[in-house]
């Protein structure tokens, strides 16, 4: 019998002890210092579901908790197991829809902490089943990570008692156990097959790349010190920088040596084999109709996405295969993993990267726009950008100061001032949400680089060509900024900065925000 | 008269016969109509997602969890107010003095939850009506209101416009604030008013009283409506979101057609299904079916389109309305 196998049962069955034990939602709340930072409206009646629902989650967690033990003594447990993937399901239910029907900063954090607890009950189950027939299979671990995960992206990884920290050592330990099963099953079978790949990403930019003009292109400087980042910060600009580049400021990163991120092989050994869920934006741009998000497998975001070479199919994979007009990706299928914090997900990657002591520099506030500031971050926050050519991320402005860091492929990147904010058309209250920081202006198809996706106005063709040339015409005349980013290079974009970004080739940045 | 039930039952809120718990013991759902009460009189149930409460021979009975030391006269309000998902209510206050002074007019009461209504803090927003309100109801992000006239109007969180049925604007029309409905307002005249309102989830609901039809709107829940094609149902199980009970679904309210055009005389939405009573005296229900709110059975995940679930009425009873909670329905029938 497998030690792994068995530290990954205790441990579940410890988890089931915990929450069948613990409390999260107090109809009567008599500590409100508990975590009181995180939970803004703590309410008794909207407590009276969350209580409810708890009470629910721990009647769930003794089934299992019973089902452990019969498993255990080879006895029958008695659980209706039917009711108890129906409840398990409602208590998943209940917390989405909730999730929902609050605005995210307003949601009672009991809330995570209930839908973190249920999705490991889920995976418990899972477990459960599997070691009762003694075959753990690629679906079941698939089923299982993508409960934990979605614990960690969708509700943050928030758990009063488990959460996080035990989800991470959770798939830590289950992907050992994996690398174990997989090994005696491989040892049984004929030997393995290694698997021809391509080495590196291609780093083709398939739809060529926008001339630049010399006296708009962005400076390039090596070699400098924190001390003097910080008077070119202030002093010298006056507390109003130009975006420049840094060439050689993340040259010491692991991403571009032993650990390479332009490696489809090492990618995947860092995410469970590729069975790590991992964000996308699907469509052109998020202002665009039809644009989406959804959770995908890391493998399944790079076969359909980046290079459908990277893996062989298996039959009965459910990888569906991108609808390619003519060969060529239609806009609604370019998917993008897009502003999502991966290194806090998948600390395994955090390790190949450093926060660039720049972001430690004393640097000056919104040049025009106090209200932008945000409030002081404690860290630098990191957010990684990986996808294929031709994804876009709309003209917009940030309330931080960024360094966006190119490692895999080519990217470009326009930059309008802070001052220039009234010409850029910035948009309202759409649905709302405040959409100011993002501009009405399409430049990729102000430039011609895009055809327009139909918006939902009803205006007739020649109304949008005419407004379409109006606006080109304004913006001919605001001065602007550019640059392409190659691997190595590091874009300082102050705060308040416009900027538009397009990736080239395929390409994987990392940005840091900080004030 | 007699009460039927089927649903989501994991706090025993449809057990109203019940007498003792038993709290180790997992209660079941009922997957198909059940009687659960008779009395001389009963009044439409109001149904929450963990419990009951239904007006019996004059007083209140509840069954379910409900708010630690729930006494009569929170009943009641909990009984007529509506409730959100965000634990907001919203209540129609009658005026102490009850006199005729000014009957076109009375006001709405919203408290942001049950605690703050109960620790007698100031209500959030108090809206005057005109012409007076008569009846509330509330979506997951928001409430309806019906006047007196038989207009009707929204109001509630603006990043789901859909649901209020109107166009919103921070300044002339806030959302926050109640706002008529245009269309429905448009499609309902003197002569066939709307003579009720109902929601749950992400959807509303109105129907006339003499053309007896119903008008949906609403949005679909937000990560279905995201995906490339909009299907009705979840079609990804792991995304932990229920489907809904229309096929069909935007801002602007639209007729429902039940089996071919059939009147309607009374109807009730869940969190992701409904419920209706068709003037032939048959139910039809669509939408989620995971708790048997549908009455069909365990068999059936969920239904597409209005679809009639088979009901027995006693001899010399008749159906005389239906209800739903977020995630059950229910029947009651009265002495021809």
């Amino acid at each position: 019998m497998s030690l792994l196998r068995d530290q990954v049962l205790s441990r579940y069955r410890n988890a089931a002890d915990t929450i069948a034990t613990s409390h999260h939602a107090n109809p009567n709340p008599e500590n409100p210092n508990t975590d009181a930072a995180h939970e803004p409206s703590q309410h008794e009646s909207a407590d009276l579901k969350g209580h409810a629902m708890q009470r629910l989650l721990q009647r769930q967690a003794r089934c299992l908790a019973k089902l452990h033990e019969a498993l255990e003594q080879g006895t029958d447990a008695g659980v209706d197991e039917d009711l108890l993937q129906t409840r398990l399901d409602d208590l998943a239910s209940v917390s989405m829809s909730t999730f929902y029907a609050y605005r995210f900063d307003l949601l009672p954090q009991y809330w995570r902490w209930i839908y973190t607890d249920t999705l490991i009950l889920m995976s418990h189950y899972s477990i459960l089943q599997a070691a009762r027939c003694g075959s753990f299979d690629e679906h079941l671990m698939d089923c299982v990570v993508e409960d934990l995960d979605r614990a960690l992206i969708v509700a943050g990884g928030a758990g009063k008692f488990l959460g996080k920290q035990w989800i991470e050592g959770t798939l830590d330990l289950l992907s050992r156990f994996w690398e174990e099963e997989k090994a005696a099953i491989a040892g049984e079978q004929r030997p393995h097959k290694r698997i021809k790949r391509e080495t590196t990403f291609s780093d083709c930019e398939p739809f060529g790349r926008p001339s630049l003009s010399a006296d708009k292109t962005c400076p390039r400087f090596e070699g400098w010190t924190l001390d003097r980042f910080e008077r070119y910060m202030n002093e010298e600009s006056q507390g109003r920088p130009l975006p420049i580049v840094l060439t050689d400021l993340t040259k010491d990163w692991p991403a571009f040596s032993d650990a390479p991120w332009d490696s489809p092989d090492y990618l995947l050994s860092k995410t469970f084999g590729g069975k790590r869920l991992v964000p996308i934006e699907i469509g052109r741009s998020y202002v665009d109709q039809g644009w989406s998000q959804e959770l995908v497998q890391f493998k399944d975001f790079l076969t359909r996405y980046i290079d459908p070479s990277i893996l062989p199919h298996h039959a009965g994979d459910d990888i569906e295969p991108i609808p390619q007009k003519d060969g060529i990706r239609t806009p609604h299928n370019v998917g993008y993993l897009a502003q999502h914090n991966l290194f806090g997900q998948i600390p395994a990657l955090r390790s190949d990267i450093q926060v660039p002591d720049f972001c430690w520099a004393d640097v000056p506030p919104h040049p025009t726009t106090p209200a932008r500031d945000q409030a002081p971050v404690d860290v630098p926050q990191l957010n990684a950008w990986f996808g294929p050519a031709k994804t876009i991320t709309p003209l917009h402005t940030d309330g931080y100061h960024n360094l966006l860091c190119q490692v895999v492929g080519t990217k470009y990147v326009r930059l309008y001032a802070p001052g220039e904010t009234g010409r850029l058309r910035p948009r309202g209250v759409e649905l709302g949400v405040d959409m100011s920081n993002t501009s009405e202006l399409d430049i990729g198809v102000l430039e011609g680089w895009d055809k327009a996706v139909d918006g939902d106005c009803d205006d007739g063709e020649e109304e949008e060509d005419w407004e379409r040339s109006t606006r080109r015409e304004e913006l001919a005349d605001v001065p602007y900024w550019e640059c392409i980013l190659q691997p190595g290079d590091t874009l300082v974009i102050p705060i308040g900065w416009w900027h538009y970004v397009r990736s080239l080739s395929i390409s994987f940045s990392v940005s840091f925000w900080w004030n | 008269m007699d009460l039927f039930a089927t649903g989501f039952n994991a706090w025993h809120q449809l057990s109203l016969n019940r007498q003792s718990s038993n709290e180790e013991e997992e209660p079941h759902d009922l997957y198909r109509f059940t009687k659960v009460l008779s009395a001389a009189t009963i009044k439409r149930p109001v149904a929450r997602l963990t419990y009951t409460i239904v007006h019996r021979d004059g007083s209140l009975i509840v069954a379910g969890l409900v708010p630690p030391k729930t006494v009569e006269t929170e009943a009641e309000f909990l009984y007529t107010s509506a409730e959100a998902a965000t634990g907001e209510l919203l209540a129609i206050v009658h005026d102490k003095d009850g006199d005729d002074n000014d009957a076109n007019n009375n006001k709405l009461v919203k408290y942001s939850s049950l605690a703050s209504q109960r620790a007698g803090a100031e209500p959030e927003s108090i809206f005057d009506c005109r012409p007076r309100a008569t009846q509330v109801a509330a979506f997951n992000t928001g409430f309806v209101i019906l006047h007196s006239d038989g207009s009707v109007s929204t109001f509630g969180d603006s990043r789901f416009e859909a649901c209020l049925g109107r166009d919103t604007d921070p300044l002339d029309r806030p959302s926050g604030k109640p706002g008529p409905v245009p269309d429905l307002n448009d499609i309902a005249s003197a002569d066939d008013p709307i003579k009720l309102v109902t929601a749950g989830g992400t959807a509303v609901a109105a129907l006339t009283s003499n053309s007896c039809s119903v008008y949906v709107w609403g949005c679909y829940p937000p990560s279905a409506a995201s995906r490339a094609s909009a299907s009705a149902s979840s079609d990804n199980s792991q995304t932990h979101r229920r489907g809904h009970a229309f096929q069909e679904l935007s801002g602007v309210p639209n007729y429902t057609e039940v089996d071919g055009g059939k009147d309607v005389v009374d109807v009730a939405l869940g969190e992701a299904h409904a419920i209706a009573l068709t003037t032939d005296g048959l139910i039809y229900v669509s939408g989620e079916n995971r708790n048997g709110q549908l009455g069909f059975g365990r068999e059936v995940g969920r239904a597409e389109t209005w679809t009639n679930v088979p009901f027995l009425v006693a001899d010399g009873y008749k159906i005389v309305g239906v209800a739903a909670g977020p995630r059950a329905s229910f029947i009651l029938t009265a002495k021809a």
